[in-house]
């Protein structure tokens, strides 16, 4: 064992905490790339070939976990405000916790499967 | 009741003799039903006299030892040893520094709580009669009056972890169990301290301090309700 120690072990809140800011800092990484992109648009060529480069596997799978991390943000980031703003929804963190995670699965999985269809069924 | 042999890791820090702070494994033979704190008694008292850690009284009031045993933060004189397995992890609380072994500086700890006016404050004389309170108005702040200043809630932060000036849950649990006492006449002081850069807004509800509150306060629901009293200036 190291001498720097062990991670702390807190429960689902910690988890929402760390999550929340690790998705926060992808989505805002992606944001940089994004505003890059966009801007090419004065040359079309140049546009399209480099969003043609988003069509390869690999910025797929970067996709479906940006798809993954802005879903998750963006909930979380309600369950903060209703934490903030109405006692019940203190006491009730973990259910708000679990609905997050919940709703953020059933969208992100099937919305992650379009993302990468062309490569699952092999027509790309 | 079984007797059990416990390995005890121990995170040991000598500022006179080690650079950086190293475990040290005990084997221990105790009572499942003994405490933690007896498991560090045993290694105290019959296998290594070196080690350093705080406790008082021993029955989880005086809230001298608060650590963080098997990853998260409790008091060793509560926490019993069947609860917790025979592998147990036993390191100083973190966010303060590490005087020796599980000893840590509590000073800045105690510097925060200061800074919130801790007490009550009134300069009506009430002459020879108490303050008198409906039961209703007792019970608003009662869940706060239960601190015992362990530092569990506050060295159990993220944010504290990592912002040292940030008051802590402890500071804000003792400033809520005043601004809230219909008896006292300050709440508009503390609300302007825990107003300030270092005050409530540093919160970012992780929820970390409940959990590790050994009397089980409500803590982050009586920081949000302090969030609140000073954003619609309402107590």
């Amino acid at each position: 064992m190291s001498t720097v120690g062990t991670p702390y072990r807190g429960k689902s809140g910690q988890w929402a905490f760390i999550s929340h800011r690790v998705s926060g800092f992808l989505v805002f990484m992606f944001l940089l790339l994004h505003v890059v992109d966009v801007s090419l648009v004065q040359d079309k060529h140049l546009y399209n070939e480099v969003h043609a480069v988003y069509g390869n596997v690999v910025l797929r799978v970067f996709e479906v976990g940006l798809l993954f991390a802005l879903v998750f943000h963006a909930l979380n980031g309600l369950r903060i405000i209703l934490i903030d703003f109405f006692p019940e929804a203190v006491r009730r963190d973990k259910t708000l916790f679990a609905v997050v995670v919940f709703i953020t699965l059933a969208a992100c999985i099937p919305g992650g499967y379009v993302i990468l269809r062309p490569f699952i069924n092999g027509h790309f | 009741m079984a007797v059990v042999d416990v390995e005890l890791k121990i995170k040991r820090y000598n500022p006179e003799q080690d650079k950086k702070p190293h475990w040290e494994t005990y084997e221990v033979r105790v009572e499942d039903t003994d405490r933690v704190v007896d498991a560090l008694h045993e290694v105290k008292w019959h296998h290594d006299g070196t080690l350093s850690f705080r406790r008082s009284c021993v029955h989880g009031v005086c809230g001298s030892d608060a650590m963080v045993i098997n990853g998260s933060n409790a008091l060793a004189c509560v926490l019993l040893v069947k609860d917790v397995g025979t592998n147990i992890t036993v390191e100083p609380i973190r966010g303060l520094r590490v005087i020796k072994d599980l000893v840590v500086d509590m000073e800045p700890f105690f510097d925060q709580y200061k800074s919130v006016l801790p007490y009550l404050i009134n300069s009506t004389d009430p002459g020879y009669e108490e303050r008198r309170q409906s039961p209703e108005d007792r019970e608003r702040f009662d869940d706060t009056t239960k601190c015992i200043l362990c530092a569990a809630c506050t060295t159990s932060c993220p944010i504290y972890w990592g912002n040292e000036s940030y008051v802590g849950p402890a500071a804000i649990v003792n400033a809520h169990r005043f601004i809230f006492d219909s008896r006292d006449e300050a709440a508009g002081d503390r609300l302007d301290i825990l107003n300030q850069r270092s005050g409530v807004w540093r919160c970012r509800t992780a929820f970390s301090c409940t959990e590790a509150c050994p009397r089980d306060i409500k803590i982050t629901q009586a920081i949000q309700e302090v969030k609140r009293a000073i954003l619609y200036n309402r107590i």
